[in-house]
């Protein structure tokens, strides 16, 4: 089986591009077929005009247990409808119809705008705010990334202030503008924007967080050669430590493993692997 | 101006009420509603879905204890009730054109209408 992989910064909130996307690689014979975090495996098929929709389910999390019976009982009606399952991300849960004209997904705007806010709410925005906070923590207890950045050029202050506190707020700002503007739009009849602004955020933010790395890895290099691997080494392994974390809790799910038992296994892995990590790293750069 | 919820019900929403008159899985409402309208009103699994959780948590349908997969649902005496308002709201509606164009309006051919206004 052939395999083609995609990096998505594409939000639940955008549900007419994730669509409009799908249809278009399922048309250049490339059909979603799998779900980790933000990359996107699709499998190599024949090119066909396939329809995608997306449903929501707030509540369903990455560490929820499968089987859910919630999703369940959505799949069921979907595949009653002629809608197939082809996996869940964050809440939002794609779907792929074959038919030529299938029945439509959603017909009800208002309800869509109401089951993609509670979605974004419950988890988007949970985890932008927390992304402010550990943003605070870090500016306030001392850590020595601002005195790094301070010591290389003023110019990686102000990339680590944009990368630390201008994305997250920009994020919940463009968020909040949309649902303003998608409620007036279904408020008078007409159908539920989609919000594509959100993964022009992300990539930006994407772009500022290369260049501040790029100016650090730059600056270490003329002052302490080493320092530069150390932070190469370090953001690659926090990087595998990511895609480790998700596959444990997809494995753990998959197996019907509770959702507390599934966070707190991985918590633990990802608090012992990230201290062995910076551990290694000290014990290789420092001695 | 948004409506208040369930305030004035939209045409899924009583569809889905009105078929739960008696007890029916989410897939036999789909196929309920199309025949009942004869294909006038669709109602998509997504949309269908959040309505009846909506209900649910309202208490306006109750999920009944039936084995097997399938979530079967019923219309509650709270639903029925949301269900007769909006009969009677249509129906004063229906009476008001009615005051307006007369009684037989609504079943004159086009051109007769184009001539009253």
């Amino acid at each position: 089986m052939k395999y083609r992989y995609e990096l998505n910064l594409r939000e639940p909130c955008d549900w007419k591009g994730v669509e409009n996307h799908l249809q278009k690689m399922a048309a250049g014979g490339w059909r979603l077929d799998r779900i980790a975090n933000f990359v996107w495996r699709y499998r190599r098929d024949a090119p066909a005009q396939v329809r995608y929709a997306v449903a929501y389910l707030p509540a369903l999390t990455e560490s929820t247990p499968r089987p859910d019976p919630d999703e369940r009982a959505l799949t069921d009606l979907c595949e009653a409808a002629g809608w197939q399952k082809v996996d869940d991300w964050n809440g939002m849960l794609i779907y792929a119809n074959d038919r030529p004209d299938p029945q439509p997904f959603a017909t009800d705007e208002p309800l869509r705008l109401e089951s993609i806010h509670a979605a974004m709410r419950r988890r988007w925005l949970r985890g932008q705010i927390l992304f402010l906070v550990l943003s605070a923590l870090i500016s306030l207890f001392g850590w020595p990334i601002w005195a790094i950045a301070a010591h290389f050029a003023p110019v990686t202050t102000a990339l680590l202030a944009v990368c630390l506190f201008g994305y997250p707020l920009c994020s919940i700002a463009c968020y909040y503008l949309w649902y303003a503007a998608a409620r007036l739009a279904v408020a008078n009849g007409r159908l539920c924007p989609s919000n594509s602004v959100q993964q022009w955020v992300s990539a930006s933010f994407a772009v500022v967080l290369l260049a501040t790395v790029a100016l650090y890895l730059v600056g270490s290099q003329t002052s302490e050669p080493g320092l530069a691997w150390y932070i190469v080494l370090h953001l690659a392994g926090i990087l595998v430590l990511n895609v480790l974390c998700a596959l444990l809790r997809r494995w753990m799910r998959e197996r019907s493993v509770s959702q507390g038992v599934n966070l707190a296994v991985t918590l633990v892995f990802a608090f012992v692997t990230s201290l062995l990590l910076v551990l290694g790293l000290q014990s290789v750069f420092l001695w | 101006m948004p409506r208040e919820k369930f305030g004035t019900l939209t045409e899924p929403m009583f569809y889905t009420l009105l078929c739960l008159r008696e007890p029916c899985c989410g897939a036999d409402i789909m196929a309920k509603v199309r025949t009942l309208t004869q294909g006038r009103v669709g109602i998509g699994p997504g949309t269908l879905y959040n309505l009846l959780e909506e209900f649910l948590s309202r208490r306006y349908i109750r999920e009944l204890d039936v084995p097997g997969r399938r979530r079967v649902y019923q219309l509650t005496a709270e639903g029925r009730r949301l269900l007769d308002e909006e009969y009677r709201r249509l129906c004063r509606l229906a009476g008001d054109y009615r005051q307006v164009f007369g009684p037989d309006a609504a079943s004159a051919p086009d051109t007769a209408k184009e001539d009253a206004l």
